[in-house]
């Protein structure tokens, strides 16, 4: 029986808000797909990390390690105290060592693969068997299926995984509310004395749960200013939906970086994207590809995004976003009168 | 006086974004021939920093190196042009793009050779978006490393400040030469390449090594990674045109998607 290791961090950043990784039950989700899966928490609140193993369910087995009160995690320490674990507990414990493919998990694997030696699959979708996987290449149109072998003669080395969480979707009574058998607190991570944090910025939506919203709207360089913004998150807000946007949004100073979908941002599949003055450049395309329907609006005819939407409406933005406002806000009234 | 001598820069030449790659009518094998080789446009990013810090006096020399194919050095000519200051084609026939640790061993190996103290690389390939290279890169030197520099501030006492952007926000970090930092899209505007400096990059020293020659011993083979298939994602149904905002909100509704 394989014995899959699930890493992921728990972090309160300076504002005092919490980032807990919305994808938790997704990647569990994928491990357990190869065995009974275990848990490595990481983080910088040893109370907050407590706090949130007791309440776990579908992990046997959870391991705490934190950084001292107030210090940064970075993903040397990480790495660190990974490489140890799997050494001390004689490398056939783990098979497979996961992690989510984000600016986090990316970098611990891919640290973890040089300091042992071995192999590293990213970004995947979907797992066929213990050494088999399927992951998305070329901006997401071609999708490639790669196999794991360890060599004759070697020891079997944990194969590390990076986990796409929109290839793992879970359903509410999936995981059975069971209590880890046991947890267990790490030493204290050591400092990383070469790389100094001297100023962080928490974004202030690092908490929207971007990646398992069921609608989503998506800000282009069409929405222009602060207004359009504006426009866009009240329909958000009418919708109950989460906000994501393109490089150009970002770039141009309209919302934070953390926002970016596509290839190089974050990867959704929401029930309904809506995309609002996006041309519908492949990069972005590669982050939205795997929503249930995509809705444009865009005042250009002939944008590239009108051929990947489900529902494809060519208007300006500052006509057609009010009016679909008026339209839901209608809505919810006629279920209120129908009371 | 500079403050550093070289910078190391890793270039992979990726298929040209622009163009979508398709899978073969057997479904074996990617289309790629058709498609124009291009620097990673994040590799790009990171050779306009350090023509940038080259520029100010701060670096001595840039170096592009290229672990690739016949290929790599038209790629390496294109660094030239866009400011690198020399290049290393390191020629293989095996295009390695499963092996992110060869790789990476074997670019390590370059910048130890060439006693470069700050490597800049993409933070990405825009092909296999791995991003793993630069990182096992700095291991293997044992280096310390930031990722996803949208901003690179290097000190006379060869501190380097670096900001960050990430999904909990914006950091700034600070460590000592030497190090690898990987650039994020807004660091910079990489250039075009003017005509001028493209006629001056055909005379700029281009060493072609032969991997054989070059590949490090190692104790530890990694576990092998093969691809074994390939096929092109199910494309998404075909949408229709709605005329009107209430018309999209019926066909929504009718949909199932009410909102
Ligand atoms: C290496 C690399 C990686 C990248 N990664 C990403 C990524 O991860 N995510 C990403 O999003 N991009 C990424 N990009 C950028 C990408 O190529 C596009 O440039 C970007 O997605 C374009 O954003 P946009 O559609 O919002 O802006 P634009 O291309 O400027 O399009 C704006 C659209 O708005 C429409 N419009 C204007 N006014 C109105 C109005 N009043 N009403 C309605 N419509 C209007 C216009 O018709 C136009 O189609 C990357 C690029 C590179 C080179």
């Amino acid at each position: 029986m394989t014995k899959p290791l699930v890493c992921a961090r728990i972090v309160r950043t300076q504002n005092g808000a919490v980032h807990f990784s919305p994808t938790l039950d997704r990647l569990w989700k994928a491990a357990s797909e190869l065995g009974q899966p275990e848990l490595l928490l990481l983080g910088n609140d040893l109370k907050l990390l407590e706090r949130q193993a007791e309440g776990i369910s579908g992990y046997s087995k959870v391991l705490i390690a934190c950084t001292e009160t107030g210090q940064a995690l970075q993903v040397e320490m990480a790495a660190a105290v990974v490489s140890s674990l799997v050494k001390e507990h004689s490398s056939a414990e783990w098979s497979h060592i996961l992690a989510e493919t984000d600016s986090f998990g990316r970098e611990l694997m891919a640290h973890l693969a040089a300091r042992m030696m071995t192999a590293l699959v990213t970004e995947v979708i979907a797992i066929e068997d213990a050494n088999t996987f399927i992951r998305p290449v070329h901006a997401g149109v071609i999708q490639e299926t790669v196999r794991v072998s360890q060599r004759d003669g070697e020891d079997e080395l944990p194969v590390l995984i990076t986990i796409r969480p929109t290839g793992f979707p879970v359903s509410d009574d999936l995981i059975q509310p069971t209590a880890p058998d046991s947890i267990q607190r790490l030493d204290t991570l050591s400092d990383n004395e070469r790389v100094r944090v001297i100023d962080e910025h928490a974004s202030p939506v690092a908490d929207q749960d971007l990646t398992s919203a069921q609608v989503v709207v998506g800000i282009g360089g069409g929405v222009g200013d602060k207004e359009g913004v504006a426009l866009i998150e009240q329909l958000a807000n009418h919708l109950g939906g989460a906000i994501a946007a393109t490089r150009t949004a970002v770039d141009s100073g309209l919302v934070s970086n953390d926002l970016q979908v596509g290839q190089t941002g974050r990867i959704i599949a929401p029930k309904l994207y809506f995309a609002i003055g996006i041309s519908g450049a492949i990069q972005h395309l590669a982050g939205i590809k795997d929503a249930g329907a995509i809705v444009s609006i865009n005042s250009d005819p002939n944008a590239p995004i009108h051929a990947a939407a489900d529902l494809a409406l060519a208007a300006d933005l500052r006509q057609a976003i009010p009016e679909l406002i008026a339209h839901i806000s209608q809505r919810s009234e006629t279920v209120l009168l129908d009371r | 006086m500079a403050i550093c001598d070289r910078i190391v820069v890793p270039i992979k030449p990726v298929p040209d974004p622009e163009h979508p790659v398709r899978v073969s009518a057997d479904g074996d094998t990617l289309l790629l021939d058709h498609i124009s080789l291009v620097p990673n446009p994040f590799d790009a990013i990171a050779l306009e920093e350090a023509v940038q810090l080259r520029e100010s006096g701060k670096v001595s020399e840039v170096v592009a190196v290229t672990l690739y194919g016949d290929a790599g050095e038209g790629i390496l000519r294109t660094a030239l042009a866009l400011g690198a200051d020399r290049a290393i084609h390191i020629h293989s026939d095996d295009p390695f793009s499963e092996d992110a640790l060869t790789i990476a061993e074997v670019l390590a190996t370059v910048v130890k050779k060439e006693s470069s103290a700050l490597v800049l690389a993409g933070k990405q390939g825009v092909d296999h978006d791995r991003g793993a290279v630069p990182i096992m890169m700095a291991v293997h030197l044992d280096w310390p490393h930031i990722t996803l520099a949208s901003r690179v501030s290097l000190h006379a006492d060869g501190r380097v400040e670096v900001v960050r952007d990430t999904e909990l926000g914006t950091e700034t970090l600070a460590l000592t030469l030497p190090a690898l930092i990987t650039a994020e899209l807004r660091l910079n505007e990489p250039r075009y390449a003017s005509l001028p400096a493209i006629m001056k990059a055909k005379r700029k020293p281009l060493e072609r090594v032969d991997l054989a020659d070059m590949l490090p011993e190692r104790s530890i083979r990694p576990p092998r990674i093969q691809r074994v298939a390939v096929r092109e994602r199910p494309a998404r149904p075909v949408g229709e045109r709605v005329a009107s905002v209430s018309e999209l909100a019926d066909r929504l509704k009718a949909h199932g998607l009410g909102v």
